[in-house]
């Protein structure tokens, strides 16, 4: 068992939001994070990390600035606009609905 | 525009590249930190990085003006192929005006004989009555005193009035002119619900047979 999990199509473009309304965050620490708060289950590659981050951003909901990282380097940091903001609430709320009409499935029929 | 459009392209393409190498430099970063020579570091980094090719393909379709671009060379390419290819350039251009004029001219005809209301009041509302010969399969005329008997008992009609083309020689003022006109009844005006631009409507006596013509009362 290596322990991760499969992500559900259309929910990584909600944890991209989550994790960068909390401030400005360049991509490949978006991925660490996510791997990191969800106790290395989910590993966001770069393959499906910024195809998604280019469409957020095209789509209105993602902003981006270069800035210099801690490190010394410079990086593309991504941080969440109004829409974006909007978007993340409505995901977010759907999802829950979700998740509680499919346990309540799995947990009723026997 | 093309020159600006590429450039354009090739620093958003360099901002990309940057993005991506950030992403493997800082794999690499992590891999020392926990203790890898460089050059071991770096091979794990970029075993798990991946070849980025294919994701980059995917973020040049969210390009801004991405889709514009793609029309640009759909148009480009285009151009390319007709002038290479002469005879079926002329043909597509000549195909296209026949099917655009052939149509242009159906729609001006039936813009004006069927989308185009008359010009009176309640056009809809206004219709030809006319005599036909079945058997000699032919439009004839009607008598006056037919016309009107239909015009004392139509009750399907607010007003009827009768009209009869006519032309006409008009010899005098000036050099002599042939007139396009009809012969109509009193009520012909007002049927129609147009008002007379010049002149005086004529007056149902004017209507009767051997009747003299009115007088202008002004």
């Amino acid at each position: 068992m290596s322990g991760h999990a499969e992500l559900l199509q259309g929910t990584l473009d909600m944890l991209i939001l989550k994790v960068a309304a909390l401030r400005p965050i360049h991509g490949y620490a978006l991925a660490q994070r996510i791997q990191q708060i969800s106790k290395e289950a989910l590993q966001i590659r770069q393959g499906s990390l910024y195809p998604a981050l280019y469409r957020l951003e095209r789509q209105g909901q993602l902003k981006s600035e270069w800035k210099t990282t801690d490190g010394g380097r410079e990086a593309k940091f991504y941080s969440l606009t109004k829409a974006g903001r909007q978007q993340l609430n409505a995901e977010t709320a759907g999802w829950k609905r979700l998740c509680d009409a499919i346990s309540l499935v799995l947990e009723t029929v026997e | 525009m093309q020159w600006n459009s590429w450039l354009r392209r090739w620093r958003w393409e360099r901002r990309m590249d940057a993005e991506f190498q950030f992403h493997l430099r800082s794999l690499i970063d992590d891999y020392v930190g926990q203790g890898f020579s460089h050059a071991e570091a770096e091979l794990r980094a970029r075993r798990e990085f991946g070849p980025a090719d294919l994701a980059k393909e995917e973020c040049r379709d969210e390009r801004p003006l991405a889709q514009f671009d793609h029309l640009l060379r759909d148009v480009r390419y285009a151009c390319r192929s007709l002038r290479k290819n002469p005879g079926f350039a002329v043909a597509a251009t000549l195909t296209l005006a026949l099917g655009i004029g052939a149509n242009t001219a159906i729609f001006s005809v039936l813009h004006g004989v069927v989308l185009t209301p008359l010009p009176y009041r309640e056009p809809d509302q206004l219709v030809v009555v006319a005599l036909y010969n079945r058997a000699l399969r032919y439009p004839t005329d009607l008598s006056y005193p037919d016309f009107l008997d239909w015009q004392r008992d139509a009750r399907a009609f607010g007003q009827v009035a009768a009209f009869k083309p006519q032309a006409f020689d008009l010899t005098s003022p000036g050099t002599p002119e042939h007139l396009d006109g009809n012969e109509v009844s009193s009520t012909f005006f007002s049927t129609l619900g147009v008002t007379l631009a010049h002149g005086r409507n004529f007056s149902p006596e004017e209507d009767r047979f051997g009747g003299m013509p009115g007088r202008d009362h002004q």
